[in-house]
């Protein structure tokens, strides 16, 4: 069996770079607050949004792991355990959003809802107190939930205790139901009500299917370069193919959903479902809605059909990468749109805010990656994920 | 076809996986290995190449793509034109769940099919096991014996060293 790893070292120009690129976002935006105000909530919404899929989806990835008493993702299990690392960032960014509702939301304002009977008859749910409650709620218990499942599975690396195993089951069918269900009604409030009298019943699913894309997709990256460092007999070309596998079939599930949401609000032509995609399906926008379905599936799964390309690190790494810049764009469509109407809009302020959190993502993985083995040593599982390296 | 094989018997995954590495690497033609349940990294152990499968499933699945597209549209625009919620007649957003499901029937069904015709598994057919313990708890490698040159000492020699637990021949399979 493995009994020591060496500790993860990530080479101190990476760590710089992403500093630096971090500290660049935080730049954006916070000369955008005092100049762009209008331009940087909706793109600080984006990146808060993004982050928050990503930790949680990290957290749900290793859920149904343990649900599904899975062998083969043992050994890359650290990398997902250390992506849910950024939740707490992603709280601080939940935070801050506070301070943008005025600017985002329309409901927000009293005089507004008081003239809008659709928007009266919300108000239950759709206020100000509520809406900073909810949020406050979903990250108290994403974090605990996550935290609870890693230290269990943190601790197993001193003894190999099977009760951690068996209680991380427990706790991580917990975490799927409340996580999903949350994460629908998360999506409700932060995305959809920023045009409050348009609803869609697949749109919580929508972004699961987005979230857990993106999760993989960044997985994919941090195992590539963990195995460019020089750790390829711990993260296998055969862990790759099952990314690489997963990938691509969610990437097929994110576009399953967006033509049933799609397809349903076209059949049906009723004014208060297509307002959303009027903005979307003409001019500017449209070009973008239709790069969106290319970047999200049709060139991921052209690309990750083959079973070569799947054992390959440049190639898989293409694809994440695409991947990543496609759920970024899909969040811009569902989320600016809505507050400019007219134009698509991109520059230094969404640049700068996108390239901030990803480098912010990156380094708080790698920190949270060198805290503890780099690989469950005990897990009773590891044996099937690794039989080379366990038989001898 | 009718051949001779030459059968090596073990008792367990590991043993099996060593020893068929060990005869593809000495060059020998294994003509099968008979496992109770799928092991896995046999089909590199065994040097196979990868499965043609995939093209014809990609192709019966362009197949049903293609069909799909053609049915709704000669259907739909030429053939019976039916006015659907002020639609146009020819309009894509309609056609992608048929278009989904029959590139996912027609391939996945054309691959299964493939296999039955490749494998030659029809329904009747009597099955034919090597070894009588194969279907519990052993695992035999096959070799093709097919000309003179063939030394099964040398073939029990290389298989000792995995704990082989019995070798036998067996004459005149009709393959």
């Amino acid at each position: 069996m493995i009994n020591s790893i060496p500790n993860l070292r990530i080479p101190a120009k990476v760590n710089r770079i992403l500093l630096a690129l971090g500290a660049i976002g935080l730049l954006t935006l916070i000369v955008g607050l005092f100049t762009a105000q209008e331009r940087i909530w909706p793109n600080f919404l984006i990146s808060f949004f993004y982050l928050t899929g990503l930790g949680l989806g990290a957290g749900i990835f290793v859920a149904i792991q343990y649900v599904s008493n899975t062998g083969w993702s043992v050994a890359i299990r650290r990398v997902p355990e250390a992506i849910t690392a950024t939740l707490p960032f992603a709280a601080v960014g939940g935070l801050a959003l506070i301070f943008g509702i005025h600017t985002l939301y329309e409901w927000s304002h009293t005089t507004v809802v008081a003239q809008d009977e659709i928007l009266t008859s919300k108000s239950a749910w759709l206020n100000e107190p509520f809406f900073i409650a909810r949020t406050i709620g979903y990250f108290v218990l994403w974090i605990v939930l996550s935290r609870v499942i890693v230290r269990n599975s943190v601790k197993q690396d001193a003894n190999g205790d099977v009760k951690y195993t068996k209680r991380n089951v427990r706790n991580s069918v917990f975490f799927i139901i409340l996580g999903i269900y949350t994460f629908c009604l998360a999506s409700v409030d932060w995305l959809m009500s920023l045009q409050p009298h348009w609803y869609s019943t697949v749109f919580g699913w929508l972004n699961l299917s987005g979230m857990f894309i993106s999760t993989l997709a960044a997985m994919v990256v941090v195992i590539v370069f963990l195995r460019h460092l020089g750790y390829k007999h711990l993260f296998t070309t055969e862990h790759l193919h099952d990314l690489g596998r997963m990938m691509m079939a969610f990437s097929f599930f994110w576009v399953y959903m967006w033509v049933s949401q799609h397809m349903l609000i076209w059949y049906s032509n009723i004014p208060e479902e297509t307002s959303y995609y009027i903005f979307r399906h003409f001019g500017g926008w449209g070009s973008l809605s239709f790069l969106n379905v290319i970047l999200n599936w049709l060139i991921p799964f052209l690309m990750l059909l083959p079973r070569a390309t799947k054992r390959s690190d440049k190639v898989i790494l293409q694809a994440a990468v695409i991947l990543l810049i496609g759920h970024w764009l899909d969040l811009y469509i569902m989320i600016m749109p809505a507050i400019f109407g007219a134009d698509p809009v991109f520059g230094i302020w969404e640049i700068g805010t996108f390239v901030g959190m990803m480098a912010v993502f990156f380094w708080v993985v790698f920190r949270a990656l060198g805290k503890h083995n780099l690989v469950p040593v005990k897990d009773p599982y590891l044996v099937e994920s690794l039989p080379e390296l366990s038989h001898s | 076809m009718d051949a001779q094989l030459f059968l090596g018997v073990f008792s367990n995954e590991d043993d099996i996986l060593n020893a068929t590495r060990a005869t593809n690497a000495a060059g020998y033609k294994i003509h099968d290995v008979y496992t109770p349940y799928a092991v896995h990294g046999l089909e590199n152990a065994m040097g196979l190449k990868p499965s043609r499968l995939t093209w014809a499933c990609l192709a019966f699945a362009a197949t049903g793509l293609m069909l799909a597209v053609f049915v709704q549209f000669w259907i739909g625009s030429i053939d019976w034109p039916l006015n659907v919620g002020g639609k146009p007649f020819n309009s894509l957003p309609a056609y992608l769940p048929v278009i989904f499901e029959l590139t996912v029937l027609i391939g996945g069904l054309g691959v299964v099919f493939s296999m039955f015709v490749k494998t030659k598994l029809y329904p009747g057919k009597t099955e034919w096991v090597p070894y009588p313990g194969v279907t519990n708890d052993r695992f035999v490698i096959a070799l093709e014996q097919r000309d003179a040159s063939f030394d099964s000492g040398a073939v029990q020699r290389l298989w000792q060293q995995f704990n082989m637990l019995e070798a036998k021949r067996l004459a005149e399979v009709t393959l």
